[in-house]
């Protein structure tokens, strides 16, 4: 209880001395907030990031993805973020597949990105066969239903392309110049599928002169172990590039590695700006207050108290500024997120900054155990200085 | 009656870089319980030196202190700050209170470090005593000069010392707060039996003391007694 007194009355010295100087203390706080909130920031993107790769890939419903010759992972990049791929399969390459022993599950897909005329937007457009929507795990529609046929001229909207542009069942809409009807509406996703339109893909092929084209083909593996064997066999195939969607994830995790190491740095610098000013005011505190120091020096403050107590002033400002810093990032998570969009070539579309409990308490106390052990050397300066210092003439 | 505080051939020399200033020379003197001294003697004759010594805020050249029977000559700096707090009250010339505190706080200090369990309401008590109950929530800043003596007064014996040391406590005052304070002194010697040692150049305040001790230049050239 006596110990619990003496750390409320410490606290309570420090919140004193750091409120009598207002402007400092505050501007302290700040630069510790904002260091705190990129810190946290960082992380939590880099964590939400990871996240939503992971999360958009499983969406998919399937393990390696064939497209036509080209870089695959740029193919398999285009196709995670939606666009049109200049290089294309045959429709045949299909039923070979289909007839691999380790093959569970396939679908094709035509994948075009049309801009819109009306702004300076892009629109996706993906003709599907009957297994694309089987595959993935997490898609049921919300209205209506499947194609009439592999050739109706007729959609399938995302959940955003429905809300944003108030389409619902019956409705037309235009595609290269011809009106299909809307047939049914898909639950949100959580991913890019959101913001696509779907259409049969021998409609797609038809609307998009590429007969027997494909932009790529999903494929379900029976076992996980046998992707090394099968992709091995496709290699030797013409006109075929294959890639595993967990390189694809790795891949972009790496570009991600980058920003996160540029954004890190730049959060380690603010970090280090905001110590600077916290081992400067600590210092100037010091020496500005060296009589104060003396006199309780000279009523018998123990060394270790007087330590404490200009130390507990920091730890103050550091817990001030963590706290500022966690509301900061959580208040700014958004435009951080926006912000770090720019810099990587794809980012899933739910992507947010997640600010995990661990995240926040790790950058947390980065900054206080930084934030002491920049004011310890001040405080110890106080905590020396000489009681005699209170005697009049004495140098 | 025993002895308080006892300094035997006590010097103490500032080295300057082009000279040795010696503040003060082989001073002898004892104080007993109860007694209430007053060291007079023009600016720089060695009083504020002195009460550092006999405080044990300072270390002598030369000579020794036996401070509460304890020799405090090679006594580690954390026993002294130990013997400071629980023996030892101080008053200032220039008060030197915490200017962020109030004046209930800046009382309540000594009990901040104190292993002693501190009387709390016994802040509150003094400042009442002393007329400076009602500025109990104010900063030094808000405060007289008079009243900022008062509140150190109240601080130096919160911890209830045995021995009460003022440094010209009365400089900075105009004579109605000096009476103020030399009355609360005497009356604290009087009724408590305090022991008081208060360095003064004032020598008609000097003169109401029982025990006059008169420096200059750092030697000790009277110790008169008055019956």
């Amino acid at each position: 209880m006596r110990l619990a007194g003496r750390a409320r009355a410490i606290a309570g010295w420090a919140l004193s001395s750091l409120s009598f100087h207002r402007t400092r203390s505050f501007l302290t706080v700040v630069a510790l907030g904002l260091a705190t909130a990129l810190l946290i920031a960082t992380l939590g993107f880099a964590t939400g990031y990871k996240r939503s790769v992971a999360r958009d890939i499983a969406a998919m419903g399937y393990q390696i993805l064939v497209t036509g010759k080209g870089c695959p992972h740029e193919a398999a990049t285009l196709i995670l973020r939606g666009g049109t791929i200049p290089m294309y399969l045959q429709e045949e390459v299909y039923a070979r597949i289909l007839a691999q022993p380790e093959v569970g599950d396939a679908t094709r897909f035509l994948m075009q990105s049309v801009a819109d005329a009306s702004d300076a937007s892009r629109q996706i457009y993906v003709g599907i066969d009957g297994r694309f929507l089987a595959l993935k795990p997490d898609a049921k529609f919300q209205r209506g239903g499947w194609f009439s046929s592999d050739t109706a001229a007729e959609a399938i909207l995302g959940y955003n392309v429905a809300e944003y542009r108030r389409l619902g069942l019956g409705d037309r809409i235009r595609v290269q110049g011809e009106e299909v009807s809307v047939r049914g509406v898909l639950d949100r996703l959580g991913s890019q599928d959101d913001g696509m339109i779907f259409l049969p893909l021998g409609r797609a092929q038809i609307l998009f002169e590429k007969r027997d084209r494909l932009t790529g083909i999903g494929v379900r593996l029976k076992e996980l172990d046998a992707a090394g064997t099968l992709i091995d066999r496709l290699y030797e195939w013409p006109s075929v590039q294959v890639v595993r969607l967990a390189q694809v994830q790795a891949t972009l995790l790496t570009t991600l590695a980058g920003i996160r190491a540029l954004l890190l740095g730049f959060a380690g610098l603010c970090l280090f700006i905001a110590l600077v000013g916290v081992f400067n005011v600590a210092l100037i505190t010091a020496s500005e207050r060296t009589a104060e120091m003396g006199v309780l020096r000279a009523l018998g403050c123990p060394r270790a108290t007087l330590f404490g107590l200009v130390w507990s002033e920091s730890l103050l400002q550091a817990l001030g500024g963590v706290g500022f810093g966690i509301v900061l990032a959580s208040v700014l998570s958004r435009s951080a997120a926006r912000l770090a969009t720019a810099w990587l070539s794809f980012v899933p579309p739910a992507t947010d900054v997640a600010l995990t409990p661990g995240g926040v308490a790790l950058s947390g106390l980065l900054v206080v155990v930084l934030c002491l052990g920049a004011a310890a050397l001040p405080a110890w300066k106080s905590s020396v200085v000489a009681p005699s210092r209170v005697i009049r003439g004495a140098p | 009656m025993s002895a308080v505080v006892v300094a035997v051939d006590l010097c103490k020399e500032y080295k300057q870089p082009d000279q040795t200033v010696i503040a003060l020379a082989d001073v002898c003197l004892s104080v007993s319980a109860g007694e209430f001294v007053a060291l007079s003697g023009e600016s720089g004759s060695g009083k504020s030196t002195l009460l550092g010594l006999l405080g044990a805020i300072d270390r002598p050249t030369r000579g020794s202190v036996r401070l509460l029977d304890k020799c405090i000559d090679s006594a580690p700096a954390e026993e002294l700050a130990r013997l400071r707090r629980e023996h030892v009250g101080f008053v200032f010339q220039d008060f030197l209170l915490v200017r962020h505190l109030t004046a209930l706080q800046n009382v309540r200090l000594p009990l901040l470090f104190s292993e002693q369990p501190g009387e709390i309401g016994l802040a509150a008590r003094l400042l009442d005593r002393f007329g400076v109950g009602t500025r109990a929530r104010h900063r030094p800043g808000a405060l007289s000069r008079g009243e900022m003596q008062r509140v150190a007064l109240a601080r130096a014996l919160v911890n209830r010392p045995q021995l009460l040391l003022a440094d010209e406590p009365t400089a900075n005052l105009d004579a109605r707060n000096s009476q103020v304070i030399w009355d609360l002194l005497e009356e604290l010697n009087r009724e408590q039996g305090l022991t008081i040692v208060v360095a003064t150049h004032n020598p008609e305040l000097a003169a109401r003391a029982r025990r006059v001790i008169r420096l200059d230049r750092g030697r000790l050239v009277s110790d008169d007694v008055h019956t």
